[in-house]
């Protein structure tokens, strides 16, 4: 991959963002002088020792990145699956939806932290986890491919119908590719709000395991770099995740110029 | 490009600011503002914040009081760390994790000892089936958690210890999701009571006479104000004394409160030892300190002296003072 010279630049920007960034919480924590707020060192530190000896309970990191991961992907994979077909099929008959938002759009409102009590009765292990994420993440893809529907342009769509083309064929090469990107971007969306819900999800306890499992067995012990640790890895997981996801959706959809944050 | 950079750093200083300088608002009142934290369905425990409540004993030293409840030690420990409570009542464990960590928290008295049992599923007959397996505990910084690893000292075993919330625990007993759980009561009798589990284990069985919850304040308050901290431990020993005095009236209280049946909170408080005066004990405040160090839930390099830990955490000049002024 060939790096333009704004390619460069951008990069350049960026990590000055970060030295800059890092300098400010430096002379913040120097500033308060207090043991709940670590200096980057002490941060860095916690990190090379997390990864190296593990947590208090001998969980290395990746242990507890892998556990994490899986149960995204599980949550965020299955809220995929059934969120596109369910928003095609109420994008295409309209009438399904207005005639079931009545359910839908409550639920929708409700925070995942609220189904906690009802996934710890209902559920068994890493089933309830994979509840909690796919509740964050389904609604975002659902309703991105639900109201992307009705825009899809009607002169394509009339175009091949005056050309005899079926139903079927009219959704398979017309309204698919055409929602395809707010399909991706909700997606991204879901994607996001999949490692929001990371925490809350394994707050619900049962398993030693996960990103999230570790910044709170760390806030029990009141062990504040560590915690952080925790969170700066829930956010460079996330970054990179979204980094690979705007790639593929460029590379998918070079058409669509809206693709891009530039 | 160059001035969108700046300018965007120049925000999130701002708003950086902005996120610094909001601090609590100060609420003008005739009475002295105290919020009291302490830990839900703890009241078997430590029933002294729940006389003091409902008897209006705080209040009538002077005191405008905000209660808070807290899930275990832990949450109410990282509240009273962040200043945000000046009382707590709450586990001894919890509160040597926190003062390891640098919050200046001081016990002032004890609210009990013992009072936690492993309850398991009836197929565990001895502790040695408990190898390898899951059993729930409220938590790393509880002393629960702490009794759970002198468990698999005592008999050389490895437990994985599962962090459950402690009113849920006998769900995940019951649906089999873990072998046994460790809790304080009324949670143990409560399992038992649904028909969940035994207790195959009381914490007088893991370590006799053993701390349980304390009462602490900050220490800048000892520092500042003793005649405060003063007047607090007053009202608390009357709180006990009350409740020495009044059992069946507490016993129908702690029921209110920990929402049970005064036949559960009957059948559990055996189990809980509430000595008066309430001095706490030290020499197991140095097991248990010797446990979380080598278990790495308080750092050697911060805390190389256990016994300074011990003098610093707990101050019972106070408690010596208000028992020989009686």
């Amino acid at each position: 991959m060939i790096i333009s010279k704004e390619g460069w630049k951008e990069i350049g920007f960026n990590l000055a963002s970060l030295f800059i960034a890092f300098s400010l919480w430096e002379i913040f924590t120097r500033y308060m002088d207090s043991p709940y707020f670590p200096g980057v060192g002490r941060i860095w530190g916690a990190f090379f020792l997390l990864a190296k000896r593990g947590d208090v309970e001998g969980i290395t990191l990746l242990q507890h990145i892998v556990a994490s991961v899986i149960r995204i992907l599980a949550g965020f994979g299955a809220a995929t699956v059934m969120a596109i077909p369910l928003g095609l099929l109420m994008g295409l008959y309209p009438n399904i939806y207005k005639r079931t938002r009545a359910v839908l759009e409550p639920i929708r409102f409700i925070p995942p932290i609220a189904w906690i009590p009802v996934a710890i009765v209902l559920l068994v292990g890493f089933s309830r986890y994979a509840f909690l994420i796919w509740l964050g993440a389904f609604f975002p893809i659902f309703i991105n491919t639900l109201v992307s529907v009705p825009r899809v342009n009607p002169i394509h769509v009339n175009v091949t119908r005056i050309f005899g083309a079926r139903r079927w064929y009219i959704i398979r090469k017309i309204v698919i590719p055409s929602v395809a990107p707010d399909m991706a971007s909700g997606m991204r969306i879901g994607l996001g709000i999949a490692w929001m819900c990371i925490v809350a999800a394994e707050m619900i306890g049962g398993e030693m395991m996960g990103v999230g499992r570790l910044i709170l067995k760390y806030a029990e012990l009141i062990r504040m770099a560590e915690i952080i640790v925790g969170m700066l890895l829930i956010g460079l997981i996330g970054f990179l995740m979204n980094e690979v996801f705007l790639r593929v959706e460029k590379r998918l959809f070079r058409w669509r110029w809206e693709v891009s944050l530039d | 490009m160059k001035r969108e950079f700046w300018l965007s750093w120049m925000v999130i200083f701002a708003f950086g600011l902005f996120w610094i300088g909001e601090g609590p608002v100060s609420q003008a009142s005739a009475a002295e503002p105290l919020h009291f934290g302490y830990l839900v369905a703890d009241q078997l425990h430590s029933p002294g914040p729940m006389i003091m409540k409902e008897k209006g004993f705080l209040k009538e030293e002077g005191f405008e009081v905000k209660w808070s409840e807290f899930l275990a030690g832990a949450y109410a420990m990282q509240h009273f760390s962040a200043g945000e409570v000046d009382v707590v009542s709450c586990g001894a464990v919890p509160m040597m994790i926190a003062r390891g960590s640098g919050t200046n928290v001081v016990m002032i008295a004890s609210a009990n000892t013992e009072g936690s049992a492993l309850v398991v599923v009836p197929e565990v007959k001895a502790v040695k089936d408990l190898q390898g397996q899951k059993v729930g505990s409220p938590g790393l910084g509880s002393i629960q958690d702490a009794m759970l690893s002198m468990v698999e000292r005592q008999h050389n075993i490895r437990i994985l210890h599962v962090p459950i919330k402690v009113s849920d625990m006998p769900i995940y007993l019951n649906k089999k999701e873990i072998k046994g759980f460790i809790s304080w009561e009324p949670h143990c009798s409560r399992a038992v009571d649904m028909g969940y589990g035994k207790i195959l284990l009381t914490s007088h069985d893991m370590l006799p006479n053993h701390q349980c919850c304390v009462v602490a304040v900050q220490g800048k308050m000892i520092k500042e104000n003793p005649a405060k901290v003063k007047r607090i431990l007053k009202a608390y020993l009357r709180a006990l004394d009350y409740a020495n005095k009044n059992r069946e009236e507490t016993v129908k209280l702690m029921a209110k409160y920990t929402n049970l049946s005064d036949a559960v909170v009957k059948a559990a408080l055996p189990i809980v030892k509430n000595p008066y005066p309430p001095f706490v004990d030290k020499e197991s405040l140095k097991v248990m300190g010797q446990l979380l160090m080598d278990t790495g839930k308080i750092e050697k390099d911060k805390v190389p002296d256990l016994n300074k830990l011990i003098a610093e955490v707990y101050n019972e000049t106070f408690l010596k003072e208000a028992i020989g002024g009686k």
